[in-house]
């Protein structure tokens, strides 16, 4: 009896010690474990962050594409609407972007919260933290806004783009990004096409389809720059600043949007290396497919050019599904994306509309193709672990995202050109596209004195 | 005074965008509406698809 006594004292005694060892290690080890976590958070946010100042630097880049892509008259103003671009997309997505795109939801629809990024420093991705999350989605914000410059470059005047610009960064982007994202800092959120199985992972459609889809609205509601078509319709091709700016332009965007998919995991994870490897074949194989394209169907017409836009088309492509497809299945992406960048390049000038830069075959072919191909090339263990549907549900998915932001962007884009044309007119006079302009809409270098109303009586009175 | 050189006009349209018309048809329109149109900078003058200043298309350039 003694002795059963004494093991249980022993047993009781052996669980105390266990317990107050295990007390003693939590504690002594607490702020090494919590120091763990922090320096972990500190990683995620050090990669994000960099991944934002690449994404960042994609201004440059689009900003050299676009001058390369210019006559020399209008290369200044060109550069100088990229850093407007800029300029308001800091402002206008601090003001209400990030709010309405990654606030509390309204069922889904739109942000309530967070304007200005008051209080949003609750809750959320604690790793990340506000400010890291709204740097790294204002650098998305500004490319979606800075896609729509090139393709009104030269004739749109400076007013009119501004306004443009903010109405994109401002509204158009944040909301269909919110429907598409907005569960992205606070997960628990409701985003109605997320939830309906929309997958974009870096934005072929939130940011690439949404610029390229307000391009094409206004070249069409701009019109073509003097002398892009005859009277028959048959395109005339412009002096450019030269090609090698395109060439500078393409490896500058191409090196920042390592980070700009790399990035988009919000982490730094195993995923990074796979999705920067699949970003990188998807560019590559963009260009030969727009090279072999023009190189058999094309009589090489432009090759130059449509090589690069198609790197670029294959970067845009395989930017939804860079983190669910296999490396195979990204050099097909791209592949498909440079063949598509040319044959929607052709399709416009088909229709006397003239896109300068080519946001509309880079950005919306090469964005609506790469959300389509999500659903097509997304691997099995992808559409099991990570879509949770069937590949044929997934394509549904991604035709009602592409559905859903080309009605949104569209309707709305329309009403604001409308708008502008109304109250401030959306083009420059002739006079300024013949000389080129500056910021205050003053011809940059009259050639020549305007002629008095006595001598255009006249001369024109002599052939009348 | 040089004979005018321009084979078509684009005259600006309300917002954006222009009508490109032949010279025929600009020479057939009214003297005081073309002397309007140009003193408001609403016409482009071209000659083989290239924009031209008024004064080179009318003939009064160098």
């Amino acid at each position: 009896m003694n002795k059963t006594h004494g093991v249980l004292a022993l047993k009781r005694l052996a669980r105390m010690c266990l317990a107050l060892a295990s007390l003693f290690f939590l504690v002594a080890a607490w702020p090494a474990v919590a120091l763990a976590q922090s320096e972990q958070a500190s990683v995620h946010a050090l990669w994000v962050l960099t991944s934002a100042a690449l994404v960042f630097f994609m201004q440059c880049g689009f900003l050299c594409l676009e001058v390369g892509s210019v006559q020399p008259k209008a290369a200044t103003i060109t550069a100088l609407k990229n850093v407007v671009d800029w300029v308001v997309a800091a402002i206008a997505f601090w003001l209400f972007g990030w709010g309405l795109m990654f606030g509390h939801s309204r069922a889904g629809w739109f942000g309530t919260d967070f304007h200005m990024l008051e209080g949003a420093a609750d809750g959320g991705l604690t790793h990340l933290g506000v400010h890291v999350h709204y740097l790294f989605q204002l650098a998305f914000a500004g490319t979606a806004a800075t896609i729509v410059s090139g393709a009104l470059a030269e004739r749109t005047s400076f007013a009119a783009y501004a306004v443009i610009s903010i109405v994109v960064t401002a509204v158009v982007y944040p909301l269909f990004g919110h429907w598409a994202w907005g569960n992205s800092f606070f997960p628990k959120n409701p985003a109605w096409l997320a939830d309906l199985g929309f997958y974009d992972f870096a934005g072929s459609t939130v940011v690439h389809s949404v610029g390229g889809w307000v391009s094409l609205v206004g070249i069409a509601c701009v019109g073509a720059r003097i002398g892009r078509f005859d009277a028959q319709g048959t395109p005339r091709e412009l002096p450019t600043m030269g090609v090698h700016w395109n060439a500078l332009a393409t490896l500058m965007l191409w090196f920042s949007w390592w980070g700009f998919n790399g990035g988009s995991t919000l982490l730094l994870n195993g995923q990074v290396g796979p999705i920067i490897v699949n970003t990188n074949l998807g560019a590559a194989c963009g260009g030969i497919g727009a090279i072999v394209h023009c190189g058999l169907f094309e009589q090489r017409r432009g090759l130059s050019g449509k090589f690069l836009n198609g790197i670029l088309a294959g970067l845009v492509g395989i930017t939804a599904g860079c983190s669910v497809v296999s490396p195979l299945g990204a050099c097909l992406i791209g592949l498909v994306a440079g063949v598509i960048a040319n044959l929607v390049a052709t399709l416009l000038l088909r229709f006397r509309l003239d896109d300068p830069v080519g946001a509309v075959p880079v950005h919306l072919g090469g964005g609506t193709w790469g959300t389509l191909a999500v659903g097509l090339f997304a691997t099995q263990d992808a559409l099991v672990n990570t879509l949770h549907r069937t590949r044929w549900e997934q394509v549904s998915a991604q035709l009602i995202g592409i559905a859903v932001c080309c009605g949104w962007v569209v309707s709305t884009a329309i009403g604001c050109y409308l708008l502008i044309g109304h109250y401030l007119g959306l083009r420059v006079s002739p006079s300024e596209e013949l000389e080129g302009f500056d910021m205050s809409g003053v011809v940059r270098k009259p050639a020549e004195a305007p002629l008095s109303e006595s001598e255009l009586y006249e001369l024109l009175g002599g052939d009348a | 005074m040089k004979p005018a050189r321009y084979d078509q006009v684009g005259l600006r349209k309300r917002g954006g965008g222009y009508n490109l018309i032949s010279r025929t048809e600009f020479e057939a329109m009214p003297l005081r509406e073309r002397v309007r149109l140009i003193m408001e900078d609403q016409v482009a003058f071209l000659q083989d698809g290239r924009i031209i200043s008024a004064r080179e298309a009318l003939g009064k350039g160098a």
